[in-house]
């Protein structure tokens, strides 16, 4: 620009802002003529005039500079080691609008580090804290929790939250160069914390890179958004109408209002969006991906997203490839993500496949019409053929979205399908083949009859029509097996795999895939009868082969299974590491809440237990759930397994309270659904958490539901009767009612006449009367009861060894009682031999049989190693139990009685 | 404010006008350190009006240095012009060292905003505008004293004009447009 052009930019600047606001524009292009840029800087100097900048620059630098000194003068600073309330400083970490932000040590409530910011004085600070405590409610992975906000004696605010050590976003992933789709991940999480406080009616207002910040739980990368509501509660304490906030983050209806502006979650929305494009600013984004930026951060909060779980939700279809909601639907566009789609993550799509079942009946129609046109016919059907593949694997990925409404629909299209094919006449392979697709459909949604008969009819077909070991029939057959496992008919799952590997092996060649199918799944019919040798011989060869075959989602799986197995051998250290390579796999090939994800943190969760990670084992069975029950529905089997898995381990802690919601929550979706098997499952859990908390009448109700529930049904899973009336007899000895507790047992033994005395279940049961029979007294009924359970002594089972360790406490609690003291002392010692060996050093059964023996050598007036065995039980019980335990408090009782001091 | 001290702004008013460039540096530093501890006092103060403080802060500054009876209209001039200057460079030294502050250097674990949030909310970037303003001195050297003196110098719009000896609706006007390119500069700084 020349002196002169401004001079002229000028005039029209002037002349132009005289003009009432609709002339303005007209006048700018009358006076520039064609100079397009000149036209462009006089108008959006215009604009500029309104913005708040406009306003801030009538005020001189130099007042402004001073308010600014006046205002840091009075924040209130405290030194290294000086004490707010429960709080010790450590350090100061930084300097806020609002004053100092410090690291704090806090003794009581609970021992941990918070992040403490002082807050300077406000006369109306107290009715604040009042409307803030609701932020102290946010919980949630995703956002740093808010502990608490109080006043000291001096009348000095402050917040204590969570400390979180590291990064902020940006930051983070420019250290680690994180690839596009790294960042959406980490985005993705900030959208699951927004969305959530938005659903709690919070904003945010204040989002911004250094309020998002990157931390590592378990080696995973986690957002936490700090200082939630935070500045709301700041604009709301100051005394003029300033509103706090970035700038560039800010919504422009937030600039440019004159009163304080509502908090609004279009404003979060505006700032997310900012956030998104400068986080990916060094990626080249596709049109898809800007036009959600685009949307975000419209200049118009209409025209944004209206939710938050709207702009992920749009992330995810461009993830999967589907169209997302901020560009308009075109037939070419569609078709473009189609394609793409095909290629990359399959997802559900029910138009499709009515159009392939639709198209299939035709083609058939025509076929039988006219055998002239049979080779054209032909074709059509290699394509229908590969659709079909393509269908199944829709079906492998259900939509975490949108895959449960349409769901129902599908089933009923599915279900028409299957009468249609089942009715056929003479059927040709090409309705064999169709039949196999649709029942491989029908197990994936768990129809399972539906698809048994489908894939039997199919196999029958091809048996007939192709040579034995087609490969068309072995994939049969291996569906049918993973039929069998899942209708829980393990024996002839275990057959028919057994007959598949052995026919797939006669191939020439071997078609390796079905083979390595195969023994996956024998392998998890191993694991699921628990005979972990056998399955990790199965999961290996799956392993070797698929290693062969490069197929890394597969391998992925198989080493989750073979986990599986190892587990049950209580061998951690190997179920952790195939675990983990599992899930290193998992996380290259989905997204982070993938349900097979979910799935490795659901088996994870156990392994975390064992190794007293409450806390880790806690998060890790609440995100597997949540994922599965979004993408499958409530009372999906994987979605009851984990809720199961839930439940048990609140049940082990003593959460008994906090089981009772869930499971009064499934129980309602499963009565809905008529899933009468499932629902007398989880009433017999319920009974036992009612039985724990003491809720007499309502246990007996649940527990004689459960029962009623399934009365003269033929059911699935035959062990079902059985298992609520020990659960029952749980629940009773837990109550102290030891005849009726007796009596279930006896009623669970008759449904269990069919198993072999030896069986694990039969020992297990032996072990629960023997306990009931201590407790009434009856020392010899017990000491029978848990002789008969060492007479069946198996030392390769693990699940055996357990029921071993229980009656050898058992029997040495007896002999203790009948003064028995040397007996005792043999049976106790030679428990804590094997239970060291089955379990580990650290298992809480060992704190158990110590405790025992304590007691033993006080009786034997031994006290150096009645007190020694006492102090290792408190050891291992402390760590292995909950607190208030009672197992844990037996032990301390002991101490006390014998005057053994608690503390080492 | 001793009598020796504001002889000495005389003497050094002086022998800029006999040709001393040195005098001149001279000069601005006295009055910078002025200008510092007259702020100094302004925060210590309770319950003080900083706005009418700081809009007086320059002409207070000239009559605590300068003997003003004992000097000609040119001299007052050019002592403002001189304390305006010191002045831009007080506020835009802070501004930057407060930029250099904030700046979150990379690789390294920040918890937490490390950053004013209430200062830096809706702020002008002083040191951007003090950039932009170069600019505007090349184009408009008459604009660009105008808004010298009224942001960095707080002179009010009848001061300017008697100050630049023009009318009160030209220094408006001048304002007006001259302010609103320099905003319009930053926007564009920013995107």
């Amino acid at each position: 620009m020349t002196p002169e052009q401004f001079a002229l930019m000028k005039e029209v600047l002037l002349a132009a802002q005289e003009l009432p606001a609709d002339q303005q524009q007209a006048y700018v292009h009358k006076a520039c003529g064609d100079d397009q840029a000149l036209i462009k800087a006089v108008l959006s100097m215009l604009q500029v005039k309104e913005s708040t900048w406009a306003q801030a620059i009538e005020q001189p630098a130099i007042v402004r500079h001073l308010n600014e000194s006046k205002r840091q003068e009075e924040l209130p600073e405290l030194a290294v080691g000086d004490q707010i309330h429960t709080y010790t400083i450590v350090k100061k970490i930084g300097t806020g609008g609002m004053g100092h932000v410090y690291a704090a040590q806090q003794q009581y409530p609970a021992e941990r580090q918070v992040a403490l910011k002082l807050i300077k004085k406000s006369p109306n600070q107290k009715y604040l804290i009042n409307e803030i405590q609701i932020l102290a409610s946010l919980n949630h992975p995703n956002i740093a929790t808010l502990y608490e906000i109080n006043q000291t004696e001096q009348g000095q605010t402050y917040i204590a939250m969570e400390l979180v050590e590291g990064l902020d976003m940006i930051s983070w992933c420019q250290q680690r160069q994180c690839s596009q789709a790294q960042r959406i991940r980490l985005f993705l999480q900030l959208c699951q914390g927004i969305a959530y406080a938005h659903e709690k009616g919070i904003i945010h207002c204040d989002i911004k890179p250094s309020n998002v910040l990157v931390t590592e739980v378990s080696g995973a990368p986690v957002v936490k958004v700090i200082d939630f509501g935070v500045s709301q509660f700041q604009d709301q304490l100051a005394e003029d109408n300033s509103i706090s906030g970035t700038p560039s983050y800010m919504a422009p209806e937030v600039m440019q209002s004159q009163a304080k502006p509502l908090a609004d979650t279009r404003r979060d929305i505006y700032a997310m969006g900012v956030l998104l494009r400068k986080f990916l600013d060094d990626v080249p984004l596709n049109q898809d991906f800007q036009a959600i930026i685009d949307r975000a951060t419209a200049a118009q909060p209409d025209a944004r997203y209206g939710a938050v779980l709207s702009l992920r939700d749009d992330i995810h279809r461009f993830f999967d490839r589907r169209p997302i909601s901020a560009r308009p639907h075109t037939w070419t566009y569609l078709s473009g993500l189609f394609i793409k789609r095909r290629l990359g993550v399959v997802l559900f799509s029910l138009a499709l496949l009515a159009t392939v079942v639709a198209g299939y009946w035709a083609q058939r129609q025509q076929a039988q019409l006219a055998t002239e046109q049979a080779q054209k016919a032909q074709l059509a059907q290699a394509e229908a053929e590969e659709m079909a593949t393509f269908l199944t694997d829709l079906f492998n990925v259900a939509n975490p979205e949108k895959g449960r409404e349409s769901a129902v629909t599908a089933q009923q299209l599915l279900h028409n399908a299957k009468d249609q094919l089942l009715a056929v006449e003479q059927p040709t392979l090409s309705d064999a083949r169709f039949m196999h697709t649709i029942g491989s459909i029908l197990t994936r949604m768990d129809q399972f009859a539906d698809a048994e008969a489908l894939i039997q009819q199919s196999l029958a077909v091809k048996q007939r029509l192709l040579p034995a070991n087609h490969e068309e029939i072995i994939s049969g057959l291996s569906q049918l097996g993973l039929i069998h496992r899942k209708t829980l008919d393990y024996v002839q799952a275990e057959n028919t795999l057994l007959a598949t590997i052995e026919l797939a092996q006669t191939q020439e060649p071997v078609n390796l895939d079905q083979l390595a199918y195969a023994h996956n799944h024998l392998g998890n019919v191993y694991n699921q009868t628990r005979q972990p040798a056998k399955a990790i011989e199965q999961h290996l060869a799956a392993i070797a082969l698929r290693q062969q075959l490069g197929d890394r989602k597969h391998l992925a799986d198989s080493y989750n299974n073979l986990g599986v197995a190892y587990r049950q051998q209580k061998d951690w250290s190997a179920t952790a590491k195939h675990m983990n390579q599992a899930l290193d796999i998992y996380l290259e090939v989905y997204d982070a809440d993938h349900p097979f994800i979910a799935a490795i943190k659901h088996n994870l969760a156990y392994v975390e237990e064992q190794g007293f990670n409450w806390d880790v084992a806690d998060q890790m069975l609440k995100q597997a759930i949540t994922t599965w029950r979004e993408a499958y529905g409530p009372i999906h089997s994987n979605t009851l397994i984990g809720i199961t898995n839930q439940v048990l381990y609140f049940q082990r802690r003593l959460r008994f309270a906090e089981t009772v919601p869930i499971l009064l929550d499934v129980i309602d979706h499963l009565a809905a659904e008529g899933a009468v098997e499932k629902q007398a499952d989880f009433l017999s859990h319920l009974g036992r958490s009612q039985a724990h908390l003491g809720q007499v009448e309502p246990a007996h109700e649940a527990h004689i539901r459960s029962l009623q529930l399934i009365e003269g049904l033929a059911l699935q899973d035959t062990q079902l009767p059985a298992k609520l009336h020990y659960r029952f007899a749980e629940s009773l000895l837990e109550l102290a009612e030891y005849e009726a507790a007796a009596d279930q047992v006896k009623h669970s033994q008759q449904a269990l006449s069919k198993l072999p005395s030896e069986h694990n279940l039969h020992l297990y049961l032996n072990n629960l009367l023997a306990k009931v029979k201590s407790r009434q007294g009856d020392g010899a009924a017990a000491k029978a009861l848990f002789q008969s359970v060492l007479a069946h002594n198996k030392p390769d089972n693990t699940r055996n060894q357990t029921e071993q360790v229980t009656a050898l406490l058992g029997l040495g609690r007896v002999h203790r009682t009948l003064f028995e003291l040397e007996e005792a002392t043999e049976v106790l010692l030679r428990a804590l031999a094997l239970n060291v060996q089955v379990n580990g050093d650290a298992h809480k059964t060992n704190g158990l049989i110590h405790a025992e023996l304590g007691l033993v050598f006080h009786d034997l007036e031994q006290p150096e190693r009645a007190e020694n065995h006492l102090k290792m039980a408190l050891r291992i019980q402390q760590r292995a139990l909950p607190a208030k335990h009672p197992d844990l408090l037996a032990t301390e009782h002991s101490m006390t009685q014998l005057g053994l001091a608690m503390a080492e | 404010m001793t009598h020796d001290r504001k002889q000495e702004v005389t003497q050094l008013l002086n022998q800029f006008k006999d040709g001393d460039s040195q005098s001149n540096t001279e000069l601005m530093a006295l009055i910078y350190r002025e200008l510092r501890s007259f702020a100094g006092n302004i925060l210590k103060q309770e319950n003080q009006t900083i706005t009418f403080q700081a809009t007086e802060l320059v002409n207070e500054a000239y009559f605590r240095l300068f003997d003003s009876s004992a000097a000609d209209w040119n001299d007052r001039k050019h002592f403002l012009s001189s304390a305006i200057v010191v002045m831009r460079r007080l506020l835009v030294d802070h501004a930057r060292k407060k930029h250099a502050q904030r700046r979150i250097p990379k690789n390294q674990q920040t918890p937490f905003e490390a950053v004013s949030a209430i200062t830096e909310s809706l702020d002008l970037d002083v040191v951007a505008l003090n950039d932009a303003l170069d600019d505007l001195e090349k184009l408009d050297s008459r604009g660009a004293k105008i808004v010298e003196l009224r942001f960095f110098g707080g002179l009010s719009e009848d001061e300017i004009a008697q100050f630049m000896g023009l009318s009160r609706s030209t220094v408006n006007r001048e304002w007006q447009a001259c302010k609103l390119w320099l905003l319009h500069q930053l926007c564009d700084h920013d995107a």
